[in-house]
């Protein structure tokens, strides 16, 4: 079954069209990864499908809806979830209010309680600063709350913006562990990443952007052999 | 002693007037990023929209207060509806919009001044009596203001921090696009934190009417202070703008009793000048915020 499939999307800013003729299927329940230099729409991409910019031309088909012209709140009320580039956590809330935003449109109090368990069972760290305000976190405490925020909306696709960006090695691995972890439960997901090396461990299907399109897709095992691509796009990884 | 005593009753009734004039015109500042020029008249209105009830329609006395925020509140709404909505987003918007509300405040004095007249009106919301501590008359009309302010404050507060419309509030003033993100309809948000700062204004202009009288011009003083109390206390910020108004209440009481009752006002002038040089963003803020 199909999660996402985008037909000749076109969009961008103020009538320049950053994204040209995109078009992608994403399976249920598999990892889709977007990878390509800097710069190329993977953000806009994203922006587009979360409903925070509108498109020019094209279909979005989310779970047999046709969500193109649906407002954001329409699109998260929906399930389909965006975990944004840089945390953009809500600063002067504390860890636990971020985590509550998240699950702001649903209405069982019971459900929301759960699901606030859960994401501190997965993040341990979290439940520790659960009242810290969140602009005093470190930045992969930030990163975990902007995780856990998503996690909180119980979506069914979920989009993460660069969910390594800006940490250190070390958590960037320890956020990749959570992500393979997540990778099982059942969610699809759509992960915006720079370095291919590393998101290939946990994708289904990548797909390569650039210049607003997108060039090439398929399975990691095959990106592998596609030595000149590599080179061309990330400098010999 | 009685002079300390004198000072402190004056200056909480004061201070607790204007925390309710600024609170929200800080709320919309820094939920919307937008200067409501038009603020003082959802006061005047809030006061006719009491009087009108009270006088006009003869319901009972304690109806008017109510019916002040709910006046206030429904100018609000109707300016996001018919003005805001359509200059959200939009270039130049926290200058534009400062010109609308301006002009939104001058047409809805002009309709106040066409419905009631310019005759000042005494307004019926008031409580006579008095009772002494030491030598200092304290009216229970003051009490009562000091009163009102208090809880109408008090509920703001309880509604932004620990309910899921404050919660949804404050994240849209924090980070738009996040908020939007989490299924918040902001343009929604918007019109509620426009109902809420109405009706605090409508409720103010009710208070502070019953202290002098009504006119449509008993906004504009009421309006000016809401915008000094905002600057010195960072423009946007809710809770320290209810303390700057109470720090000001009482400094302009002191004024008034040491240096003569016309010195108050120039005196908060000199303030905000003073804070505009040198701390521009005020007391509890961070940095202005200026949203497109």
């Amino acid at each position: 079954m199909t999660a996402l499939s985008v037909q000749g999307l076109t969009a961008g800013y103020s009538n320049q069209p950053v994204l040209r003729q995109v078009s992608f299927d994403i399976a249920s329940q598999s990892v889709f990864a977007l990878i390509g230099p800097n710069g190329h729409g993977k953000t806009t991409l994203l922006r587009n499908l979360s409903g925070l910019i509108s498109q020019q031309e094209g279909r979005v088909e989310y779970l047999g809806t046709q969500i193109e012209d649906l407002s954001a709140h329409r699109r998260v009320e929906l399930g389909l979830i965006h975990v944004p580039q840089g945390d953009q956590l809500f600063g002067e809330m504390s860890v636990e209010e971020n985590l509550l935003m998240g699950a702001y449109l649903r209405d069982s109090k019971a459900d929301v309680t759960s699901s606030l368990e859960e994401v501190y069972a997965f993040f341990p760290r979290l439940a520790e600063r659960r009242n810290q305000m969140a602009n005093s976190l470190s930045g992969g405490e930030r990163r975990m709350t902007g995780i856990g925020r998503g996690l909180m909306g119980d979506g069914k696709l979920m989009m993460m913006d660069e969910p390594s960006l800006g940490l250190a090695p070390l958590l960037i691995e320890q956020i990749y562990e959570s992500l393979k972890a997540l990778s099982k439960s059942g969610r699809t997901f759509l992960v915006v990443e720079e370095n291919p090396a590393r998101i290939a461990e946990i994708a289904d299907t990548i797909a390569l952007m650039d210049g607003g399109q997108i060039v090439w897709s398929g399975p990691p095992e095959s990106l592998q052999s596609e030595e000149k691509l590599i080179q061309s796009y990330f400098g010999g990884h | 002693m009685d002079v300390l005593i004198q000072i402190l009753v004056t200056g909480a009734t004061l201070g607790a007037m204007y925390a309710l004039a600024s609170v929200g015109l800080a709320l919309i500042w820094g939920t919307l990023g937008m200067f409501n020029m038009a603020h003082g008249l959802f006061m005047t209105i809030g006061a006719y929209g009491s009087y009108s009830i009270v006088i006009h329609l003869g319901l009972p006395i304690y109806i008017g207060l109510p019916a002040g925020f709910v006046a206030g509140a429904l100018t609000g709404c109707l300016m996001h509806v018919l003005i805001v909505k359509f200059m959200l987003g939009t270039k130049n918007f926290g200058t534009n919009i400062m010109v609308a509300t301006a002009g939104v405040g001058i047409i809805l004095e002009d309709l106040v001044l066409k419905g009631y007249g310019a005759y000042p009106f005494t307004q019926p919301m008031s409580v006579l009596g008095s009772f002494k501590v030491g030598n200092v008359v304290i009216s229970y009309q003051a009490v009562i203001i000091v009163a009102v302010a208090a809880a109408l404050i008090g509920a703001t507060a309880v509604l932004l921090l620990k309910t899921r419309l404050g919660r949804a509030i404050r994240a849209t003033a924090m980070n738009l696009d996040a908020a939007k993100l989490m299924g918040v309809r902001t343009e929604r948000t918007y019109l509620q934190v426009l109902a809420i700062a109405g009706g605090l204004a409508g409720a103010a202009g009710v208070l502070i009417s019953s202290l002098s009288t009504l006119s449509p011009q008993m906004g504009g003083d009421p309006m000016l202070k809401a915008f000094v109390i905002c600057v010195v206390a960072g423009l946007g910020h809710v809770g320290g703008t209810g303390l700057a108004a109470v720090a000001l209440g009482l400094l302009e009481a002191a004024v008034q009793y040491f240096l003569g009752v016309r010195f108050g006002f120039p005196v908060m002038l000199v303030l905000v000048i003073l804070f505009l040089i040198w701390r521009p963003n005020g007391l509890f803020g961070k940095k202005v915020v200026v949203r497109l």
